[in-house]
């Protein structure tokens, strides 16, 4: 079963649906098609991602399901064969990307949807003529970076004898000199940044968040490959290079998010405003990913669902707004909750989302990175969130002015979301959903986050802080203590919130681990708490 | 400013500007009257254009609202065409290629809403506009302009190898534009043609195909259709030119933004009465000095207010004056400026206004002359800060489409004009459908809706009139006078259906005593009595002798309680007696809000009951017998009437009312008056005839003066018989909680108590019916009510202080009707008739319609007419929803903490109001009103201008006659209609909310089942 | 069995609100009718319910004698080690707020009943309104600061939406703006000072906050962090500019919000939180001068709002400065019953202010013309111009910090202008010109 509905499955289905959609001459079949196809490859993923528990096929699903909503919702005005292709191209990509083990298929699947869209973008038009300027300068550039780290460590794995060189299970053993190490770290994560528009790499995301249809556009960001990416093929086979590399990455990181903070405060235009949210976020995401904490990481894995979704979602609803009531500017008002209604809830729910507001994934996402993240760099912390938070006083207000305010008379015969529309208003109930009970996506990720630790063990070896990998027991220890609580404190004996438990990271767990289970051992116990 | 106004070329010009402004004054006092008075010296549709240019608001309502009524029966076929025949553009309809009629009935019923060009790409794209045809199309039509087309566009594809002449005949010359620009970006001719067509037929969904083209004519023959006929009627507007931009000035909006913001609070800080506790320093030298003096001594400003402090120093320096500001505007254009610049402020500029031409006492010099310097100095710096601030914005100024495109492609539908038709029409015949479709334009289309809609009611009201001939009356044993407000109809008509015995009367509801009154509980008077008279005595209200000791401790314990709360409301905002007032008296106060939000109407028996108990009744008599010219009160008015002049108030009111002999033994003078409470427009709701304040005392005033024997002998003289057997009681409605009550008990005669008595329990039973009928109304309230639970509820709506409508006023007020009321008795008006009593055969020389006239035609028409533009413009010309009011300066109210102050009535006051002009009915002959109205100018305004509709009704037999414009009167050319007859208003109005055409109403046969 | 009972009882308190909002918005969203009958009548049952809950288990804790008592820990995500787990606390503190709050929503969504009836918004207005009133009791009830969070930024975000309700004008838009960045910023306070309790307390339960053992500088830092964001919630000066302006929206969310509930969010936190003023000498000397300041300050600018509500705003913010202060000197007692009184008697005070015409006009039968304006005097120029501009507060954060920020953002984004120009060209979408010319045709969006 799973092999029938594996890997190529997952690539098949939306080949077909490319194949399909090429054949039909009509242009109003193309989207049916082309959704079909989407909404069965959601279902398959969702299926299998129920089935096996794993965040890969979660993953999947979203993306799935993000394709098939901007498939059904973005304006049809002026679209072209193309935007209906880009998002089942994007869908099989991203199934390689996300499943493979080999890297030559990851290398191609990275740079597949970037490479497609720069050679379909058509020089009739002056504009695209442009925006296939800004996706060879930024995308396909940083996406053949990637291809020459999976070359390099490649060639370094066949050096040192792999029977396989590019099966990436086995990259975690191969032993790598610290330099190319290094290298091969940054490669990745420079790759990964440009594709996630991390600053400096960021200019094309602003630039063609106005110039590209949503469907288009679906195919160059990639959050959920991008994280994959930086886990599979950086984190996790070279841990040794994380502390000093990691270290540029998060700076990096930090930087964009403060940059792109000040940005999207500044901005006039509601979609290059959007952007800056989403460069703020992936800035936000490399942070997490860069700490390496696996809390953080947790974290960054939830988030970059939320950025998925919210990202896209938000494109989508800025064009159908615009398809509406024409450009956005965010000092003045809109007033488009008056006509639309369930357009309106819909975009300030995504929003809320994207701003990381209770009751979102965001707010979860961003719970678990900074409770890694502050006992890492408490500083770093502290201006990421207040980073975060005007970066979402940015979009809110936009959101906000865009949908109240008096109606323009131009814009108050405009229609609410169409039927098919209305799947915009899926992503935002998503988001809501998997923010109050967003337990079962955080479970699937622990496969990844397994990994991770085990690569992390594993590689311990070679480090001097290692102390031995973190006792399971503690977990059971948890268990008992959370037994006991209500107990406890009915007698008056406090306990310490769960979390407050530091969890396995690079940096503490070598002390913090043991010294946790110690106390707990010693609460179980009934020794005198000791907080 | 009269006399400045001689010598000031400048105050003259904002003197005239000034007309621009509302003219409503503080709330306490609110009075109806005609929103469009600064234009009512023209007529009503002229007026209205004006209104709409100059102010931005809309005088009609939306399309939509009419084709709804339209659907709902509120308008017929037949009153469309009728309006359509007096008003539609027929010279513009030469050479038309269709029946004109056909053509404006199209345009009517098909011109959607104006578009944006990206809202009509969108619907396109969609497949919502252009690629379907109207769903209402009749059957026939659509398949002709599909068999039309198809045949049309097949010849174009079976001509020519290329496809571009197929294209052409969907959208015209557009596309070879479309391909000529694809070619100067570097493409071949054939890619050229091959994309243009390809994105011409994009919103069809359709590829650039032959084959699969040949195959669409079959089966999307009617998005074709659609398509083409759009393109063809884009052709015909010109092509670019049926896309404009809308108006759009971003950088003025900035500008006005924020100057209002920092104006407002300083404006009603300037005007406020009493909120704030410091008021503003230096307030008695006028707006423009105290300003003046508080921003010239620097402190931070917003930075758009750089250099203001400099400003003003080199202004108070120099001596400069608010005349100064304002003269230094250039003259010729000057009254312009002004208009605009009031109008971004209108309702703080009107106050300002209405303050300086009547003065309150609290605030001795308040000038609108002030409150424009103060603008015209502040507008400078805003506008150099605007652009700044706005830089960019430009950018989204939409494009819009010709409306009349919209229009004419709405209609070529219903007409089934294909576009093959359009296409190869001669040109004289396609302008002249271009021109069509120009001049009818909205408010053209509105005018004739609005005409058909008052036609209708008129066919209804006039021809119910017309069938009425109600059963000759009983006896009578009591007679009641009432205002003539609208919401006594229910009630005259409910009490004579209980009574038949009954006469009701109805009179303005100051009963023709002019009277500034004191009452006792009060330590200030107010005039009773309609705008614009001003009374010329003054009566007070006494404690009677024996009450003496009561009434003492009546005021003192009043006064202490009211010191206490006045107290209070400062206390609980400072620091420690607001800390103090929480820990104390906190949980009391959510023990009150749960009792007034769970049991408002018992909360509210409760408070009485304590006040009773704290407050002795104190039986009041009023003073102010004068028997000499002598006695002026000291602010200039009479102290109480003479004999003569009470005996001439109480003729001349039984005289308009035709009362002049036949007295029955007992004769009920109601007032009427509204109590509720969270109603900041409170006073909207009582008596307009009595400056919009509760209209008792004047009922009590003029029973007292007719029980007076000299009176009655004075009365005697002048052909009034008013015999000793009849006794004159006065009595108040509540109109909001259906209650009667009568004045003066302890005084009625032993003779007489047996038919108060009745009376009493007539009324109460009365009110209950008028209760029941009021609730089918109230959409909140219960369906199914006894009249008892009926007046249950209402006494609840007025004691509810969450309640935002606690009676819903004259809403759906339509009809005055001036005459016998054997005109009207019996005949079920729906609580939207004005009734007031006149009887012609005695006034042969028309001096009392004229009178009539000239007290009821204004007061009514400001009525209608308020509630007319508040219905069609709730924003714009009412003051909008009154959740966020906010009671401002005890002046008026604002939208939240800052805006303008609103004018107008608020949206839960016309919510069902059916906006139609006056009609009113007059029974006299039409020389006797022709005279009548032009010797009184403003009456002749009204009528001539159509502000109301006057219809007469010849008391001897000649027929119905219909005022013109240019004062002729032509006969009444409506159909007869059918009048139903009922037995009981209740079995006619059971069951509906809606409208409720005219019935006759029989009285109920006592112990009959009611028959529907 | 009585404990499982409370339990019972206050998670369906808790429930019933949200349970009643995802039904509406569902149908809502998914396009069903949702006549004003249905929306009433579930909101008012919702509500009133859970205020009948939670009187009924709070009856029952004190009849029993439960208190304290925490209810939980349910876990709701967690990762490894970590987990965020819930708990509901009922001690003395949280149990008056708790049922002033159910009762006082509950009162205000049937006051809103016949005052809304027929508006356009009515499906928003009680649909926020059930928010609201299930997340301030969620803050109220919870049991640690991560876990108050949630409700207290629900509760931000109802407000925001509910100032903005008349969004048919500009005002309120703006003033919904102005409140939300106030909001966002202080309650980065509250994230931040829950996030380094955890780590330095190893968690934020209430419980435990007395056997906590935080160095001084620690709790000073925490405590400074939640002052922070109890002076946002709180309308505290120098933030609480913010008060005034959010006057709105419809008159009885005014009062819920800014009367009675809502900005006394911010008290509570405090109160809470006593334990570690206690600890910080720093912390409650901040806390004393800025509830002060704001106590004299709003007091003084109240008396010079001309319109009921504004005057009513700033006399809060005295009150709620009172409060800040009685938590600066070590008296959360007090504070607690001056929060509750003083809830009620505004909240109740707001409501009645379109009434205040009715009030006013007795008042001027009984004492004359001139007592409208009864002991009202002229100020000092100087101070009357001060306190009418708000104490130049929001000019000055304007001035000297708003402006800065989106200056240094216009130089970035002229820089990336013109990289952006140099990669690609202008990419920018502008509405062409000539709205016919070909490329008007392709406008992708």
């Amino acid at each position: 079963m799973t092999a029938l509905w594996g890997l190529p499955a997952m690539v098949a289905l939306p080949l077909l649906g490319v194949g399909l959609v090429l054949s039909l001459k009509q242009p109003r079949h193309w989207t049916a098609v082309a959704a079909f196809f989407t909404g069965l490859g959601t279902a398959q993923a969702l299926s299998s991602a129920v089935g096996e528990g794993s965040g890969v096929s979660a993953a999947l699903a979203v993306n799935a399901a993000i394709s098939t909503v901007v498939l059904l919702g973005q304006p049809r005005r002026g679209l072209t064969q193309r935007d209906t292709l880009m998002p089942l191209v994007w869908v099989a990509a991203s199934a390689v990307v996300l499943r493979s083990d080999d890297a030559r298929l990851v290398a191609a699947g990275w740079v597949a949807p970037p490479a497609i869209v720069f050679f379909t973008l058509r020089r009739l038009s002056e504009r695209e003529l442009r925006a296939r300027r800004v996706v060879g300068t930024y995308l396909l550039l940083g996406a053949l970076l990637l291809v020459v780290a999976v070359a390099l460590f490649a060639l370094a794995a066949a050096g040192a004898g792999a029977q396989e060189p590019f099966r990436l299970s086995t990259w975690r053993t191969v032993p790598l000199p610290p330099h190319l190490a290094g290298l091969i770290f940054l490669l990745v994560a420079a790759s990964v940044m440009a594709r996630l528009g991390v600053p400096p790499l960021h200019s094309w995301q602003p630039a063609l968040a106005e110039a590209l249809p949503a469907g288009t556009m679906l195919a160059l960001t990639s959050v959920q490959m991008s994280v994959h990416v930086m886990v599979q093929l950086a984190l996790v086979p070279l841990p040794q290079a994380v502390p000093r590399q990691a270290l540029v990455v998060q700076a990096l990181g930090v930087a964009g998010v403060v940059y792109a903070a000040v940005m999207a405060a500044s901005q006039h235009r509601l979609r290059r405003l959007i952007a800056y949210v989403v460069v703020a976020q992936s800035s936000a995401l490399m942070v997490g990913l860069a700490t390496g904490d696996l809390v953080s990481v947790s974290g960054a894995l939830a988030n970059a669902i939320s950025v998925a979704i919210t990202s896209r979602g938000l494109m989508l609803a800025a064009g159908t707004i615009e398809a509406r009531v024409g450009p956005v500017d965010v000092r003045a008002l809109h007033g488009l909750s008056h006509v639309a209604p369930r357009l309106g809830a819909a975009a300030l729910m995504l929003a809320f989302g994207a701003a990381g507001l209770p009751g979102s994934l965001g707010f979860v996402g961003e719970d678990l990175m900074l409770q890694g993240l502050m006992r890492e760099r408490p500083l770093v912390a502290g201006v990421m969130v207040a980073c975060t938070a005007l970066v979402g006083i940015a979009l809110l207000r936009a959101m906000l002015k865009t949908c109240f305010g008096p109606v323009q008379p131009w814009a108050a015969t405009a229609p609410d979301l169409f039927p098919r529309e209305r799947a915009l208003v899926l992503l935002a109930v998503a988001v809501v959903l998997l923010g109050v009970w967003p337990q079962p996506l955080v479970q699937a990720h622990q496969h990844d986050v397994a990994a991770l630790r085990e690569a992390l063990a594993s590689s311990e070896g070679a480090t001097p802080r290692d102390d031995g990998p973190p006792a399971p027991s503690s977990a059971d220890a948890c268990a008992v203590a959370e037994a006991a609580r209500p107990a406890l404190a009915s007698e008056g004996v406090a306990l310490p919130h769960p979390g407050a438990k530091p969890a396995f990271t690079w940096a503490a767990h070598g002390a913090g681990a043991p010294v946790a289970d110690e106390r707990h051992r010693q609460r179980v116990g009934g020794a005198p708490p000791a907080l | 400013m009269a006399s400045e106004l001689l010598t000031d070329d400048a105050l003259r010009d904002l003197h005239r500007a000034a007309h621009v402004l509302p003219a409503q004054g503080p709330i306490e006092v609110f009075i109806h009257h005609n929103t469009l008075h600064a234009f009512q010296a023209l007529p009503f549709h002229e007026a209205v254009a004006r209104a709409e240019d100059e102010w931005g608001v809309t005088g009609y309502l939306d399309e939509a609202e009419y084709r709804a009524a339209y659907a709902q029966g509120r308008i017929g076929p037949d009153d469309l065409d009728w309006a359509l025949l007096r008003l539609a553009p027929w010279d513009a309809a030469k050479d038309l290629p269709v029946d004109a009629r056909d053509l404006f009935r199209a345009l009517l019923f098909g011109t959607p809403a104006p578009m944006s060009r990206d809202v009509l790409e969108l619907l396109k794209a969609e497949g919502r506009w252009a690629t379907s045809l109207d769903p209402l199309l009749d059957g026939s039509v659509r398949a002709n302009l599909i068999a039309d087309t198809t045949t049309w566009l097949d010849e174009a594809l079976r001509q020519d190898e290329s496809l571009l002449p197929f294209a052409h005949r969907l959208v015209g010359p557009r596309v070879d534009l479309l391909a000529e620009g694809l070619v100067k970006r570097g493409a071949s001719v054939e890619a050229a043609e091959e994309e243009a067509v390809r994105r011409v037929l994009a919103p069809l969904g359709l590829a650039p195909e032959r084959r699969g083209l040949v195959k669409a004519l079959g089966t999307h023959g009617e998005a074709l259709a659609a398509f083409s006929l759009w393109g063809a009627c884009v052709e015909l507007f010109g092509g670019a030119h049926a896309l404009g931009r809308a108006p759009f000035e971003p950088v003025e909006q900035k500008a006005t933004e924020l100057v209002n913001a920092f104006l407002i609070p300083l404006c009603a800080s300037f005007v406020d009465r009493g909120v704030a506790r410091w008021t503003m320093p230096g307030r008695e030298a006028g707006f423009f000095s105290a300003f003046r003096a508080l921003y010239a001594r620097g402190g931070a400003v917003p930075a758009w207010l750089d250099g203001l402090a400099a400003t003003l120093r080199a202004s108070l320096e120099r001596g400069a004056t608010a005349e100064d500001v304002v003269r230094a505007l250039p003259g010729p254009s000057r009254v312009e400026t002004l208009k605009a610049l009031l109008l971004r402020l209108p309702g703080w500029g009107g106050m300002f206004h209405r303050l300086e031409l009547f003065p309150v006492e609290e605030l001795p010099r308040v000038r609108l002359l002030d409150f424009v310097a103060v603008r015209l100095l502040l507008e400078p710096f805003a506008r150099a800060a605007a652009p700044g601030l706005v830089r960019g914005v430009e950018e989204t100024r939409p494009v819009v489409v010709d409306h009349g495109v919209l229009a004419l492609y709405a209609g070529a539908q219903r007409l089934g004009l294909s576009a093959r038709v359009l296409n190869t029409l001669p040109p004289p015949r396609r302008e002249a459908l271009v021109r069509v479709a120009r001049r009818f334009d909205r408010r053209a289309r509105a005018v004739v809706w609005q005409e058909a809609y008052e036609r209708h009611h008129a066919v209804e009201v006039v021809g119910a009139l017309k069938a009425h001939a109600p059963p000759a009356p009983p006896p009578h044993t009591l007679q009641a006078i009432f205002c003539f407000d609208d919401r006594e109809e229910s009630f005259r008509r409910h009490l004579e259906e209980v009574l038949p015995s009954v006469r009701t009367y109805g009179v303005a509801g100051f009963f023709g005593v002019a009277v500034e009154f004191l009452p006792f509980d009060d330590v200030a008077g107010a005039a009773l009595a309609p705008l614009g008279v001003v009374p010329g005595h003054r009566v007070e209200e006494a404690p009677h002798p024996e009450d003496a000791q009561k009434a003492l401790a009546r005021k003192e314990r009043l006064g202490a309680l009211a010191r206490w709360r006045a107290l209070w409301r400062w206390v609980t905002r400072g620091v420690a007696g607001g800390g103090l007032a929480s820990f104390v008296l906190g949980p009391f106060a959510l023990l009150e809000l749960a009792a007034r939000v769970l049991a408002p109407r018992t909360t509210r028996k409760v408070e009485d009951a304590f006040r009773h108990a704290v407050l002795p009744e104190v039986r009041t008599v009023l003073t102010g017998e004068r028997e000499s010219d002598e006695s002026r009160s000291i602010d200039g008015r009479y102290l109480g009437f003479s004999a003569d002049e009470k005996a001439q108030r109480v003729a001349a009111t039984l005289e308009n009312l035709g009362l002049t002999r036949d007295f029955a033994p007992l004769v009920v003078l109601v007032a009427h008056g509204s109590t509720s409470v969270n109603n900041p427009h409170r006073s909207a709701y009582d008596c307009g005839a009595c400056g919009g304040r509760n209209g008792g005392p004047n009922a009590r005033l003029f029973a007292r003066m007719a029980n007076r024997p000299k009176v009655r002998e004075a009365l005697k003289a002048r052909g009034i018989e008013l015999p000793d057997s009849t006794w004159v009681l006065g009595a108040v409605h509540d109109t909001c909680t259906d209650t009667v009550t009568f004045f003066d008990e302890h005084e009625v005669p032993a003779a007489h108590q047996g038919a108060v008595e009745e009376a009493r329990a007539t009324f109460a039973e009365v009110c209950r019916r008028s209760a029941h009928e009021r609730c089918r109304k109230f959409a909140a309230a219960p369906k199914s009510l006894t009249p008892e639970a009926a007046h249950r509820h209402v006494e609840a709506r007025a004691a509810d202080f969450g309640q935002a409508r606690p009676e819903l006023g004259h809403a759906t007020n339509a009809v005055g009707v001036v005459g016998r009321r054997a005109l009207t008795r019996g005949l079920f008006l729906d609580r939207r008739a004005f009734l007031i009593s006149y009887d012609c055969t005695a006034d042969a020389s028309g001096a009392v319609l004229e009178r009539l006239l000239a007290a009821v035609g204004p007061v009514g028409a400001g009525i209608n007419l308020e509630y007319y533009f508040s219905r069609v413009d709730n924003e714009g010309l009412g003051c909008g929803t009154k959740l966020p009011h906010n009671l401002t300066g005890h002046v008026g109210v604002m939208n939240g903490a800052a805006s303008d102050l609103r004018t107008g009535l608020p949206l839960q006051m016309i919510e069902i109001h059916e906006p139609l002009r006056l009609l009113l009915v007059l029974e006299a002959e039409t020389d006797v009103v022709l005279a009548a109205v032009s010797r009184q100018p403003l009456v002749k305004e009204l009528a001539l201008g159509r502000w109301v509709r006057v219809v007469t009704v010849s008391p001897s037999g000649r027929g119905w006659f219909c005022l013109q414009p240019d004062g002729t009167f032509t006969p009444w050319d409506g159909p007869d209609v059918h009048l139903p007859t009922v037995r009981g208003s209740r079995a006619w109005y059971e069951g509906h909310e809606g409208f409720r055409p005219p019935a006759q109403v029989l009285p109920e046969r006592r112990g009959a089942p009611r028959v529907a | 069995m009585w404990r499982d009972l409370v339990e019972a009882l206050l998670l369906s308190s808790l429930a019933l609100p949200p349970v009643a909002l995802s039904g509406l918005g569902l149908a809502w969203l998914v396009g069903l009718p949702v006549p004003e009958a249905a929306v009433t009548r579930v909101s008012v049952l919702a509500t009133g319910l859970a205020a009948v809950f939670t009187g009924a288990g709070a009856a029952i804790a004190l009849w029993q004698g439960l208190l304290p008592v925490e209810f939980g820990p349910y876990p709701w995500f967690s990762v490894g080690h970590y987990t965020f787990t819930l708990s509901f606390r009922w001690d003395a503190v949280s149990l008056v707020m708790a049922l002033g709050s159910t009762v006082l929503s509950g009162l205000v969504v049937g006051f809103s009943v016949p005052y809304l009836h027929r508006e356009r918004g009515l499906f928003r207005y009680f649909a926020l309104m059930l928010l609201f009133s299930g997340a301030m009791q969620w803050l109220v009830v919870a049991g640690s600061y991560e876990q108050l969070f949630l409700g207290w930024e629900l509760v931000g975000l109802t407000s925001i939406l509910l100032v903005a309700f008349f969004s048919e004008r500009a005002q309120p838009v703006h003033a919904a703006v102005r409140v939300m960045i106030v909001y966002r910023l202080a309650d980065l306070g509250l994230l931040i000072g829950a996030v380094v309790m955890h780590q330095v307390a190893h968690g934020t339960h209430f419980g435990n906050l007395h056997q906590a053992h935080l160095t001084e500088g620690q709790a000073t830092a925490i405590a400074l962090l939640l002052l922070l964001a109890a002076s946002g919630k709180a309308a505290q000066l120098p933030f609480g500019t913010w008060l005034p302006r959010a006057m709105e929206g419809p008159t009885p969310s005014s009062a819920v919000f800014y009367g009675a509930l809502s900005v006394h969010a911010g008290i509570y936190l405090l109160i809470r939180s006593a334990p570690l003023f206690e600890q910080s000498t720093v912390a409650s000397v901040a806390a004393v001068l800025m509830g002060g300041t704001t106590a004299f300050a709003g007091a003084l600018v109240a008396r010079v709002q001309a319109d009921a509500k504004s005057s009513l705003a700033w006399a809060s913010m005295s009150q709620l400065g009172l409060m800040v202060v009685e938590v600066g000197l070590h008296l959360p007692t007090v504070a607690l019953v001056h929060l509750f009184g003083h809830a009620s008697l505004r909240g109740y005070q707001m409501l009645r202010a379109p009434s205040l015409l009715h009030d006013t006009i007795g008042l001027r039968k009984a004492l004359g013309v001139g007592s409208l304006a009864l002991g009202a005097h002229p100020a000092p120029g100087w101070l009357y111009r001060a306190l009418r501009d708000g104490l130049f507060i929001d000019v000055v954060v304007e001035r000297y910090l708003v402006r800065p920020v989106l200056s240094l953002g216009g130089v970035f984004e002229r820089v990336e202008q013109a990289w952006a120009r140099r990669v690609g060209g202008e990419l920018q979408a502008r509405r062409p010109v000539e709205p016919t010319s070909p490329e008007a045709q392709e406008h992708p969006r």
